[in-house]
């Protein structure tokens, strides 16, 4: 066979994977637009709620992990049922000092988990603080996160359901203004949750839990082998875990929670390659068994898990397409216009943390936030850069290898307004 | 939580606007193509193209489209032209490794960009003349594509904008801006093209076709549905706005902070008898959740 004719077929076969991308895309949308909508727990106001655990990472978290414990404890959860455990895994900033504080204010209620030795990284941290309590349900933010007064009732009620393995809830940035990339990113989240996420829950497919702004329950995690402490992607891991196992997993979209997202572009760069890294080390560790389906999961929830788990190596298939187009380009063979039109659509449609420009539009308008749509085009740019990072990421070692030791992979913190450890006030980064 | 309907009204605007669009297009090509044609005659002098401007039919089912473009011919590169083309992709990549912080997406595109201008520099470095698209195919070719996309978009703009609870005014107005903006791009884009290959030679051949070709005319399809997408409709979408701009690095300080313990919230409970219990008896969930009365099952 010809290098010519190798490339027409992987042409060909890109431009199908991106097509059924596209269709993904387009179907939530049109799912989320006109579907009827699956939220059954959400109108849960009173109930005899459960002895409920909130874990906090954290690790060199000083200029933002005051706002989240402050906000989880004006929560109106039973206070009497709610023990907060920030788990500090060996922060070398004034984090611990915060903690002691907040100890000191608040007994019984905040009770951190201070660690210094064992396997570092989030995963890890949350599975030797496990070992200290014993509530069966528990919820998990990062410490950027900053709850409304409300979430913590909002994640708990769907464990009511014994079905239910794991709650997710909204993540909506709350630095929109700072900058491009940040509206941007905002953009981005409301297509990955507002439509994304919802079209997945109303159509009983595999809603992801994303490791922050969610909830496990105790039994469902044992049941599947707990964290994996060597995963880059703890959260894509277990979700995974759990529907090979039979759970549910919820996604609740009114529970909403705000977090910091990236501002510089180099932190966006590290943030996605990590969840890049992470997500294709659950492709390969989990991809066989779930197309294997032991469990006899229905077809499309098979079929949903088998996109999900594939969404960072779209655009590995998206270089590869452009590179057949060129090389067929210079070789004259045939004439290329259909198919380099098709891919050019299909790569405004597909790449970009799985949330299309007709997707990111739909969401804004459901959100109310129209006039933000108007950015659309310059989302163009994250998808640009998110491209060839992802690609960077899955082509790397630790993707598809084992043996590479996980440490804390932090995302950059911005806010400003905190006395520091170091005396500085806390102002911008970049 | 918010959504749309399906009505008559909708199907009637997914199916009926965009044929009727697509039908007027197909009415209106042969004025439009022959605009077109008088375009490039009208340019060709001032823009110092040789030859003269010729139509070539293209068979599009049973019609057939007279398709106008240039003669004049882009030469094969010289060594002078190579040279300046090594020291562009240079720039571009030096560029493109320099630029950092807010710069950084302009980094990858030049980045991009100086990749696909390397593969244009190797080639004609290598491959033995001539090149087998000449410049009046070229541009032939891109006009094709623009025609066909000219008729498809009435259905890009349907199934994309439509859907939503716009005013018909509003849909009507959404797909005339997209065909008026690509009739006017896609003459513009094939001249400023042909002068950009015939004094530059079929080395800037590659770089267009790839960055200001079919993608060009798809960014604008963009950034136009973008502009379209906020307006206010004053449809269910637009009933409230349900989420306001969040506030820039503000929170938490105009929010109470917590009072320390003991007790600083209102203990809510409720009745303990919940009537959502899904697990059936004999399921897996069922035998994990209760294996000493999964025997009885």
């Amino acid at each position: 066979m010809t290098l010519l004719a190798l490339c027409n077929i992987g042409l060909w076969s890109c431009v199908a994977v991106l097509a059924v991308y596209t269709g993904r895309h387009y179907f939530f949308t049109l799912n989320r637009l006109f579907g009827k909508h699956r939220q059954p727990f959400v109108d849960v106001l009173q109930a005899n709620w459960p002895s409920l655990t909130v874990y906090v990472p954290a690790h060199n978290e000083e200029r933002v992990i005051r706002d989240s414990l402050d906000a989880l404890l004006t929560c109106d959860y039973p206070e009497d049922r709610l023990t907060i455990v920030p788990v500090d895994d060996r922060s070398q900033d004034g984090t611990r000092a915060i903690l002691e504080e907040y100890r000191t204010n608040y007994p019984l209620r905040v009770v951190p988990f201070l660690r210094d030795e064992g396997t570092p990284g989030k995963a890890a941290a949350l599975a030797e603080a496990m070992t200290r309590r014993q509530e069966e349900i528990f919820l998990v933010f990062d410490a950027d996160y900053i709850p409304g007064p409300r979430l913590l009732k909002q994640l708990t009620a769907p464990f009511f359901d014994p079905e239910v393995g794991a709650v997710m809830g909204r993540v909506v940035p709350l630095n929109v203004g700072s900058s491009l990339l940040t509206r941007l990113l905002d953009l981005e989240r409301a297509g990955g949750y507002q439509v994304d996420q919802q079209a997945r829950m109303n159509l009983r497919l595999v809603p992801q839990y994303g490791g922050t702004v969610g909830g496990v329950r105790r039994v469902a995690l044992e049941n599947v082998g707990g964290w994996r402490v060597d995963s880059l992607a703890e959260d894509t891991d277990l979700t995974v875990r759990l529907v090979l196992n039979g759970w549910d997993v919820v996604y609740q979209n009114r529970s909403e929670c705000y977090e910091e997202v990236p501002e510089t572009w180099e932190s966006r760069i590290r943030q996605i390659k990590r969840w890049a890294t992470g997500h294709n080390q659950a492709l390969r560790r989990y991809g066989g068994a779930l197309l294997r389906n032991k469990r006899r999961l229905p077809f499309w929830q098979v079929l949903d898990g088998a996109l999900l788990l594939g969404v960072f190596a779209v655009p590995i298939v998206l270089l590869l397409g452009w590179m057949c187009t060129i090389v067929l380009f210079y070789a004259g063979y045939p004439p290329q216009w259909g198919r380099v039109t098709i891919l050019m659509i299909s790569s405004f449609n597909t790449v970009g943390n799985f949330a299309a420009f007709f997707q990111v539009a739909a969401a804004s308008r459901l959100d109310g936030s129209r006039e933000r749509i108007r950015l659309l085009p310059f989302l163009f740019l994250g998808f640009l850069v998110s491209t060839f990072s992802v690609a960077r990421a899955t082509l790397s070692r630790a993707s598809w290898w084992e043996g590479r030791p996980v440490r804390w992979q932090k995302t950059e913190r911005h806010r400003a307004g905190r006395k520091l450890s170091d005396g500085s006030s806390g102002e911008f980064l970049t | 939580m918010i959504g749309l309907e399906i009505s008559w009204s909708l199907v009637i605007d997914l199916v009926v606007l965009p044929l009727l669009f697509s039908t007027a297009m197909l009415a209106l090509l042969d004025p439009l193509l022959s605009a077109w044609r008088d375009f490039f005659v009208t340019l060709r002098e001032p823009l110092g193209l040789h030859g003269a401007v010729t139509t070539s039919v293209f068979e599009l089912g049973p019609m057939g489209i007279a398709i106008p473009s240039f003669t004049a011919q882009g030469y094969w590169p010289e060594p002078r032209d190579l040279q300046t083309g090594w020291l562009l992709t240079g720039i571009m990549t030096a560029v493109g490794w320099l630029l950092r912080g807010r710069a950084l997406p302009l980094a990858f595109l030049l980045r991009a960009v100086a990749i696909l201008q390397l593969s244009a520099q190797l080639w004609f470095t290598f491959a033995p003349p001539p090149l087998i698209y000449s410049l009046s195919e070229y541009i032939r070719g891109l006009l094709i594509c623009g025609v066909i996309l000219l008729l498809l978009a009435p259905f890009l703009v349907a199934f994309t904008f439509h859907i939503f609870d716009f005013l018909l005014w509003q849909k009507l107005m959404m797909a005339t801006l997209l065909l008026t903006h690509l009739a006017v791009l896609l003459p513009l884009q094939a001249a400023v093209q042909t002068w950009i290959i015939h004094r530059g030679s079929l080395l800037t051949l590659p770089v267009l076709f790839f960055v200001f070709g079919p993608l060009l005319d798809v960014f604008v399809y963009v950034a136009l549905y973008g502009w379209g997408m906020s307006w206010r409709s004053g449809g269910v979408l637009d009933s409230v706005d349900r989420r306001p701009p969040a506030p820039v690095l503000k929170y938490p300080t105009d929010r109470p902070r917590p009072t320390p313990t003991p007790r600083s919230t209102t203990v809510v409970t409720g009745p303990s008898s919940f009537s959502f219990l899904r697990a059936s008896p004999g399921s897996a969930v069922w035998r994990r959740l209760f294996p000493e009365r999964s025997g009885g099952a």
